[in-house]
């Protein structure tokens, strides 16, 4: 059980994250929130890259501060954009990993062959990393975190980079590994964690907005949410008096999907989580931006 | 845009701290000589009482002060001073120290001006040129440049007697040795410190997209890839202007601390600032202070090549420190390379002409006192060869990059 | 290990050839010379024959009674010359009997005379076209007898210093020896810093940090890179100062290693406080050399985990490696515990970089631990 307790977090003048509670059990935690809203900063604190300025984080009740090691044994992390060396072949290089992750040689060497082949790459163990694709280095840092077989495992956008078909793989290969772990990893593309995250958290002004599982997220737009076909010179006026989430070019008009809180003579729709997502940054989506290039 | 360049080229804190170091090191350096400060100053007295030459009449003059100051100690009347200092123990041992320190000095210039005339009508150049071909061990084609070049020294020997250039009153040198301290100790330090300032900034301007990872944006916008021609020109101003500021901060402070009142327009070729048997003679007839100027264009123009040095392999490494390594090991390359030719024809000369030798003995320019450089063009042909040469080369590197695929 | 791995990848090999290179260049340009020109042209070579000889006769000292016998060896010498100069005919023709009498004759005849140019002519022969070691030697003795007469003269009541003076140890192996140590002792520092430089930067460049300080190692990775820096430190060291001693060995001065540095040649040029052998001071310099290449390393070790780029690094590193030559070569290595300086300003200096050293490390240390990483 990994618990935030109270958290807030200073930078100088700034502050990132203010008073954020959150607890973690088994199971996979979809961190959903635009960039810049604090999502980094929670995952390295998590991560003991940087401290709390005020309050604690712990792990079966203990700070995670003060178990130091014990703690980072159970730890894999994928940063976003992380590091590696261009002239080492991926084993050598998760076989430096593995060093610092404190597993003995023959170990590391048996789990290296059988997370290489986990993530498709057993064919290019060898090969020099300069010579990956960027999906492959992605896969590779997937590789690196779990080397350890975490207990808690926190991905920082990990699905950047990967085309459908290794996202798709991605998926399924979390939803094994979140049987008995807790697995937190933040997007910005809602598909990666819907159907597998059990709960999604959303930041908003530097405070956790919700934490609920999907069906009580979706169940806040049950009822609100309409879609309806309207001439192209009436997109201005909904757009005034409604939240449009999204608009989509038809035929005889034009599709829009629309938060309301009364009804009207429009089709209630079955929200989406990405509608929840859409509805709750909607000051942050430029809806306008998307229009010119429907 | 080449304001931008020049912004990042200035924005480095390190830079001014190095620059800074720089300047400690030199004022320390300056300072050092401090102790011969007080005598130094004589000269200008002697130039201000018997005029800039030592002229016949003004040797005249300060045996006649001579004597008389000798005369106030002694009842022994002296026709000459060489015949006073004959019976010095007449006089000096009731000498107060300051007018023992007046004579000392008098009689300094005083000697050396006499011997002026008579040391360069004696002076035999073919001795110097005997001397270095025994030294570098030259022979075949090498001997005959040699044997040239000294012909052409024996004339501008000859010329600078008419001119009368040798008489003209400067520090002492075999006794203040002011020449190698300004051109040699602090020169040299000066010349090596605007080199790795340019190395530095030149290999950081260049190499700047590519540390910070913003080269494969940057190099899509309009602007694109010819930004790195902006950097080119962005680090050849910055190095310029650094290297300036570090020449005249140094050169400023010197001047400053040593009075060279009356000095400076003496000429550079006289005899008083030997400080060996052979005398500097520059291939031109120019004062101390067209010297200096001289000086001063020829260490800049040398950074300018030393720039666009860098900027070509910088370009081709795209590493700053790969840069600097490159750079180091160029340099000790090419030294050793210089040191390998053959001593028998003329190539051993050629080898000479680059400023990675030409920074190592900056107190010899424009002069004809180091035997392996001694062509009146040499400092000229030097920068003008190498700096063409890398003008096309990092043209061409340019060129080469515009068109390169980068990954 | 994790230490393994920190090796491997300081001793990164485009990196070793880049020392390498730089290395047979710095003794290409200042250090060969010392090694090839040693003894230094006559009557150094001369002298130096001498000296090895007096100190297989006669031990390390030559006290007054021996020196009588050094003078007998002279005055073998000199029947050498006289028995050459008798046999010449030019000598003979201008009645020189001896070497002195030859020096004394040169000096006295007027310059430019037809007897000068005679006199000056069969001198340059003996000396330069035939060298003949007898007058050569007589040069050599003459020297050195003229030290150890002048040194009944040393005395250093202000310094407190004592001593007969009566060691062997002539000052041209002393000076041989300083300019060597001192350029090999920058070139330590200057391969130091330029290897420990990298321990940290490239790997913070790389984006590493992040996932190397949330392993199990963590932030401990910090004193492993330290101890990985160390021993390539000590290693690097021991193989500079191997393969110096190694060329240095080809000198042939250890003979005078048992020496005293209060020799009588010695001791009118430079004094030192402590009565230490040749061999001792050699062993401290070594000592020396060792403390500032670790002084260098733990500098180089903290500043490349403060920069964020080369230029900051390489502009850094090079006040650093400026100061540290400039310590070596004003008393730290050059004239180390001479009288140049009092006895406490030479501690005081080793116990202030000592302290720098530590400090620098024990301050980033303890930051190490708090510090936020991005």
């Amino acid at each position: 059980m990994l618990e935030v307790h109270h958290v807030t977090k200073n930078y100088q003048s700034f502050t990132a994250l203010k008073e954020v509670d959150l607890q973690f059990d088994h199971g996979i935690y979809g961190l959903l929130a635009p960039n810049g809203a604090g999502k980094t900063t929670l995952m390295k604190m998590l991560v003991t890259l940087t401290f709390p300025s005020d309050g604690e984080i712990t792990y079966n009740h203990e700070n995670i501060v003060d178990l130091g090691e014990e703690y980072r044994d159970i730890l894999g992390y994928l940063p976003q954009d992380f590091g590696y060396y261009k002239s080492y072949t991926a084993e050598k290089y998760l076989m430096y990993i593995a060093a610092l992750k404190g597993l003995d040689k023959t170990k590391a060497k048996l789990r290296i062959k059988e997370l290489l082949e986990l993530v498709g790459l057993q064919d290019v163990g060898r090969k020099k990393l300069k010579k990956f694709s960027g999906g492959m280095i992605q896969r590779v840092g997937v590789c690196q975190a779990l080397l350890n077989d975490p207990k808690v495992l926190i991905l920082d956008e990990p699905t950047a980079g990967l085309d459908p078909k290794e996202r798709a793989r991605f998926k399924r290969l979390l939803s094994t590994l979140a049987r008995d772990r807790i697995i937190l990893l933040s997007t910005h593309i809602v598909s990666d964690i819907e159907s597998i995250a059990k709960e999604i958290i959303m930041i908003k002004d530097k405070r956790v907005l919700y934490k609920k599982n999907q069906e009580e997220l979706r169940s806040l737009l049950e009822g609100k949410l309409f879609e309806a076909i309207i001439p192209f010179e009436d997109v201005e006026a909904y757009h005034s008096k409604f939240s449009v989430l999204s608009e989509k070019q038809e035929k005889n008009g034009i599709k829009v999907r629309f938060v309301s809180e009364q009804k009207g003579a429009w089709n209630e729709v079955e929200p989406s989580l990405e509608d929840v997502f859409l509805y709750v940054y909607e000051e942050e989506t430029d809806l306008s931006e998307d229009r010119k290039h429907d | 845009m080449i304001r931008h360049e020049l912004s990042k080229a200035f924005r480095s804190p390190v830079l001014y701290g190095l620059v800074l170091f720089f300047l400690t090191l030199n004022m320390a350096l300056i300072v050092s000589n401090d102790y011969k400060k007080e005598s130094l100053s004589f000269v200008s007295h002697v130039v201000e009482q018997y005029g800039p030459k030592a002229t016949d009449d003004s040797l005249l003059k300060m045996e006649e002060d001579g004597l008389e100051l000798i005369h106030d100690y002694t009842d022994r009347r002296f026709s000459t001073l060489e015949e006073a200092l004959q019976h010095e123990d007449s006089f000096i041992p009731s000498m107060q120290q300051d007018d023992f320190e007046r004579l000392k000095q008098l009689v300094l210039y005083f000697e050396t001006g006499r011997q002026a005339d008579s040391f360069y009508k004696e002076l035999n150049l073919q001795d110097a040129r005997s001397g270095a071909i025994d030294q570098y061990g030259l022979s075949g084609g090498a001997e005959d440049v040699l044997i040239n070049q000294y012909e052409k020294a024996e004339e501008r020997k000859k010329e600078l007697v008419e001119n009368a250039e040798h008489l003209s009153f400067f520090f002492h040198g075999a006794t203040y040795e002011m020449h190698s301290f300004l051109f040699k100790e602090i020169g040299r330090a000066l010349l090596f410190e605007a080199m790795v300032l340019t190395v530095l900034l030149t290999a950081h301007v260049t190499t700047y997209e590519f540390e910070r990872r913003t080269s494969l944006t940057l190099f899509v916008t309009k602007k694109g890839r010819t930004m790195m021609r902006d950097k080119w020109v962005a680090s050849t101003v910055a190095s310029g202007i650094i290297s300036a500021f570090v020449f005249a901060f140094t050169l400023g402070i010197y001047f400053i601390f040593y009075d060279y009142s009356g000095l400076l327009s003496s000429s550079f070729s006289n005899f008083f600032m030997s400080e060996m048997k052979m005398p500097y003679i520059s291939w031109w007839n120019v004062t101390f202070t067209e010297y200096l100027g001289l000086f001063v264009l020829a260490a800049l123009a040398l950074q300018i090549v030393f720039n666009w040095i860098t900027y070509a392999l910088a370009l081709h490494l795209r590493n700053g420190h790969l840069t600097y390594i490159a750079f180091a090991v160029l340099f000790g390359a090419y030294l050793c390379f210089s040191s390998l030719l053959p001593a028998n024809t003329g190539l051993i000369f050629a080898g000479q002409f680059s400023p990675f030798i030409m920074i190592l003995n900056p107190h010899a320019w424009f002069t004809m006192n180091n035997p392996m450089t001694i062509f009146s063009y040499y400092e000229v042909v030097t920068l003008a060869a190498w700096g063409l040469g890398f003008i096309l080369i990092g043209a061409f590197s340019y060129k080469h990059f515009t068109r390169q695929s980068l990954l | 290990m994790i230490f393994w791995h920190e090796m491997k990848k300081l001793w990164n090999p485009k990196v070793l050839i880049g020392i390498l290179l730089i290395s047979l260049f710095f003794y290409e340009f200042f250090l060969s010379f010392y090694f090839e020109y040693f003894p230094n042209g006559r009557p150094t070579a001369d002298m130096h024959k001498i000296n090895v000889e007096m100190i297989e006769d006669y031990g390390h000292t030559l006290d007054e009674s021996e020196f009588e016998g050094v003078q007998l060896w002279f005055e073998e010498t000199n029947k050498e010359a006289q028995a050459y100069l008798e046999q010449d005919p030019t000598a003979r023709e201008l009645g020189i009997t001896s070497y002195q009498s030859l020096h004394e004759k040169l000096a006295d005849a007027e310059f430019g005379s037809a007897e000068y140019k005679k006199m000056d002519q069969l001198y340059s022969r003996i000396m330069f076209e035939e060298e003949v070691d007898a007058f050569w030697e007589i040069q050599g003795y003459e020297t050195m007898m003229r030290h150890y007469e002048d040194s009944s003269t040393i005395s250093h009541p202000v310094d407190g210093i004592e001593d007969n003076f009566h060691s062997i140890l002539p000052y041209y192996v002393y000076e041989n020896f300083q300019n060597l140590i001192l350029k090999t002792g920058t070139l330590i520092t200057i391969v130091v810093s330029l290897v420990i430089g990298l321990v940290h930067l490239p790997d913070q460049r790389k984006n590493m940090l992040p996932i190397q300080y949330v392993t199990r190692k963590g932030r401990r990775l910090f004193k492993s890179k330290l101890i990985a820096s160390l021993v390539t430190t000590l290693v690097v060291t021991t193989i500079y100062l191997g393969a110096f001693f190694l060329l240095y060995s080809q000198n042939g001065t250890s003979p005078f290693f048992d020496s005293s540095l209060r020799s009588f040649e010695l001791g009118l040029g430079v004094m030192f406080w402590y009565d230490f052998t040749f061999g001792e001071y050699i062993l401290a310099t070594v000592t020396i050399i060792y403390g500032v290449a670790i002084l260098s390393a733990l500098l180089s070790f903290v500043i490349s985990r403060l920069v964020s780029n080369y230029l900051a690094l390489v502009g850094i590193q090079i006040c650093v490696t400026t100061s540290m030559a400039l310590i070596f070569s004003t008393f730290l290595l050059v004239r180390l515990f001479s009288t140049d300086f009092s006895l406490w300003v030479y501690w005081a200096w080793i116990g202030v970089l000592g302290v720098i050293g530590i400090c620098a490390l024990l301050w980033r240390n303890r930051i190490e631990w708090t510090v936020d990483v991005f």
